[in-house]
């Protein structure tokens, strides 16, 4: 049956990117909405010395101490860099790279991808699972040099990730736990994994231990966040709110803190109160709390905020996959969705959306293959991610590639939800209709949508089995349409994209068998 | 009627001492770039040329505009009696890997509004130790080698001279690449005037806060005022990470502070500005290092044979975290004076000059 997607609530779980992504984006910056006046320490010895000795070591001493206290841009340091540029037989590697970096401070930014084709994408997120492994055979090496590298373990369990490999991975962050207690970037990374692996207290206690909770708005929203997904209440929603009041504080440093607050107090019913905390998180926000804003819009009847153009925020895929969903622009969600599946490849939601686009808005099977193979790398035993596999080989017609998917299932598993279990049926039903057993077919899309109704599933994924049941008699003809037509009519798609396109797919089946 | 008699002590005697140079500032014979408020001069004695230090009164009174002048007066003078008391200290305690101290005292020069002259006399140098490297390309093996092996003898001359200072109680805690001085045979660590003494015999004369040397090759947590509770310890690591970023210039020609705030996300200024902690940063400052390291074990001049020892060399004494730094044996220790105990790395670097020395004679 159609793809099951978990997008019935979503929190402010922290992001977990590469920490050089992390960097880029500013979220292991300073809090404070006030810089520190510094003392400007003196380098004219410096200066001096190197007036009276022209030589590449008193220029590179002077603009390793112009380096260090944030002088680089004096003409004499300038100088000093140009004459090791001009020297270079004579100069170490360190210090042409240094020289270099004063001269050309902006550095070239690595691939842009974000302007690719889809199908080039796709490419290039296929990649990542070798990138991955190449980067950690590099990290292993470099760790050898200096074993108490937090970020190091963090980026090795990060590849881990990419990989599937969540057993390394676990250990990797454990070292960098251990290694950076403290560290805002190491406990939130640490926090994601373990809410990744279903490790849902570890998660919180990587957080709550940190000793820089009460006073770190980052720390404070992810803490939040975690507890909202439990579906608890955080003991520390005071001191959000008033670290979010104090005006101390950056309005990007207290952004994902709103937004955490904001859906805290969603929950809790009041709308006036989330509105009012978003509006504070996206006075500057980051990728996440404009992601839950217009996952909130898009998703919560009757909620409303206003956007300002947030073009300068980088990453925002998720905000932008959103948002074009929202304004029924699927191509662009995909479009969208794959950059948000390249900057975190390891999580599921951006998959799940990207191929729901695919297969249910754009019709385009191969890509949504495409993508859910991805997620299977990093996600190799997840039962949602094959059964919408398994659909997508069906409604391809690769009913052969369906059948080896769903054989690695197995249905009658009692640790299988109720939903999965009806999402398999009817994916079973669908690719026997497509084998052109109708019989076959047909019993397991009744059985699906009997055992649904048995176990009170939830109205919308037992009209999403109907119409899929529908599509596919009308495609065997065999059934009435007439009365397809009527029962169609009877179900109420007003709040589903999805069961409207479901709906649309049964009456554009209906007409092509009359022409 | 001229003002000050210390600027103008050309042709003049001091206490024996024949004044026959003075020198720019920074004096480009000892390579001086601390001791601001000093002038150097080349003196002279039974055919002995010698370094004299003489307190600069005149940039007191012009560089202290928040101060009065007795109290300018009064800080420099406590300042430069203290390094007069250090040095004699440390010649006394047989401290040989120090600039040697001769002589020194208070002279009354007729003739001048502010005739008082108060002097250091040390040995003289050839000059500091950037005067004498050579990173060039374009050497033989050979040479090369030679290089190298002369640089390792300098650093191990450095590091038993630090640990000569701390078995004596005193951190110079301004060890940086002017301050090392050449001599024919040997090197030795120059300006004693920003150590802090904690043996009785001496009165530090300030209380012992914050770091008192060059920002340049301070040890991070220097610049977020991240203190170590023991004094002893906090005081002699921050002189080791200077030791092991002194090893990455002699390799790499630029001080570690630069390379690690190269490899930085955010430079450590930003960070300041931005009001972050040193507990904060320190995550960032490990990955900047390691990357550091990996790129400074790259380097042209280290031969196969010594390679791997010299990057364990920084690796240990410039941990960012002053709580890890020291020798890996010594990690697990409860004994805090062997964490800071640089006897080890002592060995290590003579160990690895003699390799280098081998190396020359295979050729």
């Amino acid at each position: 049956m159609a793809g099951f997607r978990e997008e019935k609530t979503r929190n402010v779980i922290p992001n977990w990117r590469s920490f050089s992504t992390t960097a880029k984006i500013g979220e292991i910056n300073g809090t404070s909405n006030r810089n520190v006046e510094l003392f400007l320490f003196p380098i004219k010895d410096y200066i001096d010395a190197w007036a009276s000795n022209k030589t590449i070591p008193f220029a590179s001493d002077l603009i390793s101490a112009a380096i260090t206290n944030g002088q680089s841009e004096l003409p004499e340091v300038k100088k000093a860099a140009q004459y090791i540029l001009e020297n270079q037989d004579k100069a170490t590697s360190s210090q042409i790279n240094t020289a270099f970096g004063i001269i050309c401070q902006e550095q070239e930014d690595g691939e842009q991808t974000i302007n690719y084709p889809i199908q080039k994408k796709l490419v290039h997120i296929s990649n990542e699972d070798s990138i991955a492994k190449e980067k950690i055979r590099v990290i292993k090496k470099n760790n050898k040099l200096f074993l108490y590298n937090p970020i190091a373990y963090c980026e090795l369990s990060w590849n881990y990730t990419i990989l599937g490999n969540f057993k390394k991975a676990e250990s990797a962050m454990d070292i960098a736990v251990h290694l950076a207690p403290q560290s805002r970037y190491v406990s939130r990374s640490a926090a994601r994994l373990y809410l990744h692996i279903e490790e849902f207290d570890k998660a919180h206690n990587v957080v709550i231990n940190n000793p820089w909770l009460k006073t770190d708005p980052w720390l404070l929203a992810s803490e939040i966040a975690i507890n909202s997904l439990q579906g608890r209440n955080s003991r520390f929603i005071k001191v959000g709110k008033s670290i979010i009041n104090s005006n101390n504080y950056s309005p990007n440093s207290i952004s994902e803190l709103a937004g955490a607050i904001g859906t805290v107090e969603l929950i809790n019913g009041s709308v006036n109160n989330c509105k009012t905390f978003f509006k504070k998180g996206l006075i500057q926000p980051n990728d996440n709390c404009l992601a839950q804003a217009k996952w909130l819009v898009s998703e919560v009847p009757g909620i409303n905020m206003m956007f300002s153009n947030y073009d300068y925020l980088t990453n925002k895929y998720e905000a932008d996959s959103r948002w074009a969903y929202y304004m029924d622009k699927y191509d662009l969600a995909l479009f969208s969705a794959l950059d948000w599946i390249s900057d975190m490849p390891f999580t599921k939601r951006p998959i799940q959306f990207a191929s729901e686009m695919a297969y249910t808005y754009l019709h385009d099977y191969e890509t949504a293959i495409s993508v859910l193979k991805i997620g299977l790398v990093s996600n190799p035993n997840d039962i949602a991610l094959l059964n919408n596999l398994a659909y997508s080989y069906s409604l391809a017609g690769k009913t052969h590639d369906s059948d080896q998917v769903l054989s690695k299932i197995k249905t009658e598993s009692p640790s299988l939800s109720k939903e999965i279990k009806l999402c398999l049926y009817a994916t079973k039903g669908l690719n026997e209709f497509r084998k052109n057993n109708v019989e076959e077919g047909t019993f397991w899309y009744e059985k699906a949508i009997d055992f649904a109704i048995e176990k009170k599933c939830d109205k919308e994924l037992i009209n999403k089995a109907k119409l899929n049941f529908f599509r596919e008699q009308v495609r065997s003809d065999s059934s009435n349409n007439d009365q397809i037509i009527h029962e169609i009519e009877e179900i109420n798609s007003d709040n589903s994209k999805e069961l409207k396109q479901l709906k649309k797919d049964v009456v554009d089946e209906i007409a092509k068998r009359k022409l | 009627m001229e003002i000050f008699a210390a600027n103008n002590l050309l042709d003049k005697t001091i206490n024996g001492w024949k004044v026959v140079e003075k020198l720019p500032k920074p004096s480009s014979n000892k390579g001086e770039t601390g001791g601001n408020f000093s002038i150097g001069y080349i003196v002279e004695k039974n055919d002995q040329q010698c370094f004299m230090k003489v307190l600069d009164f005149e940039t007191i009174f012009m560089n202290n505009p928040s101060l009065s002048t007795s109290q300018a007066m009064q800080i420099a003078s406590e300042e430069f009696n203290y390094e007069k008391a250090l040095s004699e200290y440390c010649r006394n305690k047989h401290v040989s890997k120090v600039v040697y101290y001769i002589d020194s005292g208070e002279i009354n020069v007729p003739g001048f509004i502010i005739g008082t002259v108060s002097y250091i006399i040390y040995e003289k140098a050839q000059g500091d130790i950037r005067k004498t490297l050579d990173f060039s390309k374009k050497i033989e093996l050979s040479a090369k080698l030679k290089s190298l092996s002369i640089r390792l003898e300098s650093l191990h001359d450095v590091a038993v001279g630090i640990n000569q200072l701390h078995n004596s109680s005193v951190s110079h805690q301004d060890i940086k690449p002017s301050n090392i001085m050449v001599f024919e045979e040997e090197s030795k660590i120059g300006d004693l005037g920003r150590s802090i003494c904690m043996s009785p015999e001496v009165k530090y004369p300030f209380a012992i806060e914050g770091f008192t040397g060059d920002n340049n090759y301070a040890p991070p947590e220097v610049f977020f005022h991240y203190h170590l509770p023991d004094v002893k310890q906090r005081l002699y690591q921050m002189d080791n990470y200077m030791l092991g970023s002194l090893v990455f210039f002699y390799i790499t020609g630029v001080s570690l502070n630069a390379r690690l705030n190269t490899h930085l996300p955010i430079s450590i200024t930003e960070m300041l500005k931005q009001g972050m902690h040193f507990e904060e940063a320190l995550a960032y400052l490990q990955n900047a290092f390691n990357e550091v390291l990996n790129e400074f074990q790259q380097e042209d001049i280290l031969i196969d044979e010594i390679r791997e020892g010299v990057v364990q060399i920084v690796g240990y004494l410039c941990n960012p975290d002053p709580n890890r730094r020291g020798h890996p044996k010594s990690a697990l220790s409860t004994d805090v004076s062997s964490k800071y105990n640089l006897e080890r790395t002592i060995q290590e670097l003579d160990l690895m000059q003699k390799k280098a020395e081998i190396a020359i004679n295979k050729l």
